[in-house]
């Protein structure tokens, strides 16, 4: 801890979220910064958690109409899911809610199994691909009307994406602050006036060990991976949360972690995803601003950001092999 | 009266001449315009050909990985800077150094005033946000090591890790 930096960390989302404020903002204080981002994170678990039957999410999934009268941030979530699955080609699909729920993922998970465990029950390893026909596709949003419009049935999953979201959504109301980073549930957004580097250490899906530490100033970050969300299936089979769309089972491409650096939290989250769900051959072309793959074997690679690289290797091979990809895709 | 027999001596003009005359000028209108598309061809093609050997230039440096932004720009800045610093140094009168000289100590003392100032603000912001820890729930965790920073002597620009994992 710093001088004049305020803390604090709480249970959100199932997980732990955390906010880190340093110096006034012109509305408020370090202090209450820090109350901001918790009640407003706290708020918002009420109303996009899947597992509560009253919040506004699950009165959307359950809702018969096919056009429903949402709020702002709803709206926004839908929009999110729409932007997700059209930047990663349908891998990042947040409309596969029946799926998980029948893999598995119906409430608050426990434990989860250890990884070594997981990865030596699960099938052979191989890169997902988008559903046929995608379900996301007919979700539709009129943000200026606050109307979701899309086939009664289909569902949608807040998951990560709703978290880069609300990271990036309070770090706007955070910028005035000299220095500040969010982490919800391990998407974070960090930035500030001052625009002071902070240490962002990447840990160990095996063993909890730092990895690597990026210094970064203005960005967000996130880690997803395979080993968190995980449990055993009716069969005994190793599942967790991140699905393959095409077959509609949990993915296990190799990779069972991803971190990835870009301008905002939510965009971080989404490349993080599809970096998992494409497997090692084409993972590192979806961390354009660098970031930290973690295979099964336990190796990793880091991918450092631009500047700490020539302008060659962000442009050059990255990108090439992301066109590649797409236009495979 | 020599020139106008001379003048009415000379043969009128034939009705068989004149097509030759309107040929000979469309000829040479011809090569004109030949000559101006040829021009007009080459300068486009000098033109073109620079511009992919620039481009090809540009682009072979940045993909063998020596983008000059990214490596020797900021050794070259310097050392122009330093050599600019030189020239000018030697150049100015004795009444600009002095007059620099003082205004160097008036940035000095007003960075010091500021420095002083700021310290003074995180040092009551680092009170107020430890009772206010102190007072909260135990979750909250407050300038827990903000006395160490303090005893390290950093300033309060720095910012504490972060750690990120699967959420």
């Amino acid at each position: 801890m710093n001088v004049g930096e305020v803390s604090e960390r709480f249970d959100c989302f199932g997980s732990s979220c955390a906010a880190l404020v340093t110096g006034p903002g012109r509305e408020r204080s370090a202090r209450e910064a820090v109350e901001l981002v918790r009640r407003k994170l706290q708020a918002w678990h009420t109303s996009f958690s899947r597992f509560l039957p009253d919040s506004e999410l699950s009165r959307l999934n359950e809702d018969p109409r096919r056009e429903v009268p949402v709020s702002l941030l709803m709206a926004r979530l839908a929009q999110t899911v729409n932007v997700a699955a059209t930047l990663t080609n349908g891998l990042v699909d947040a409309t596969l809610v029946d799926r998980i729920e029948a893999a598995g993922y119906a409430a608050d998970l426990g434990d989860p199994v250890p990884l070594s465990t997981a990865l030596a029950l699960a099938p052979s390893r191989r890169p997902a691909g988008a559903a046929s026909p995608p379900a996301w596709r007919s979700v539709e949003v009129n943000l200026a009307r606050r109307i979701v419009t899309r086939p009664p049935g289909v569902k949608l999953d807040s998951g990560g994406l709703a978290k880069g979201l609300f990271a990036d959504l309070l770090a706007q109301r955070l910028s005035a602050h000299a220095s500040f980073a969010i982490d919800c549930a391990g998407d974070l957004a960090i930035g500030g006036a001052d625009g002071v580097a902070r240490p962002i250490q990447v840990q160990s899906p095996f063993d909890g060990r730092t990895l690597h530490t990026f210094e970064l100033r203005r960005t967000g970050v996130a880690t997803s991976g395979i080993g968190r969300r995980s449990w055993l299936d009716d069969d005994g089979r190793p599942a967790h949360h991140l699905l393959d769309p095409a077959t509609g089972r949990p993915a296990f491409t190799g990779i069972v972690q991803v971190t990835a650096l870009a301008p905002s939290a939510l965009i971080a989250e989404i490349h993080a995803k599809a970096a998992i769900l494409s497997g090692p051959q084409v993972a590192r072309a979806w961390l354009p601003l660098g970031g930290v793959i973690v295979f099964d074997d336990g190796s990793h690679e880091v991918i450092r950001p631009p500047g700490e690289v020539t302008l060659s290797q962000l442009s050059g091979s990255a990108q090439r092999h992301r066109r590649r990809t797409l236009e495979d895709a | 009266m020599a020139d106008s027999d001379a003048r009415s001596s000379q043969p009128p003009h034939d009705a068989g001449s004149r097509p030759n005359a309107r040929a000979a000028a469309q000829g040479k209108r011809a090569a004109l315009r030949r000559r101006a598309r040829r021009i007009r061809r080459s300068v486009a093609a000098v033109t073109a050909a620079l511009f992919c050997a620039l481009f090809l230039v540009v682009y072979v440096q940045l993909a063998s990985g020596h983008d000059p932004a990214l490596s020797a720009t900021s050794k070259n800045t310097s050392t122009a800077a330093g050599n600019l610093k030189a020239s000018t140094s030697s150049a100015t009168t004795a009444k600009e150094a002095a007059a620099k000289k003082a205004e160097a100590k008036a940035a000095e003392a007003k960075r010091a005033a500021e420095e002083k100032a700021a310290a003074k603000q995180a040092g009551a912001e680092r009170e107020s946000a430890t009772t206010s820890a102190s007072s909260e729930s135990p979750e909250t965790t407050s300038s827990g090591a903000s006395s160490e920073a303090t005893s390290s002597g950093e300033s309060s620009s720095a910012a504490s890790p972060v750690t990120t994992s699967q959420s």
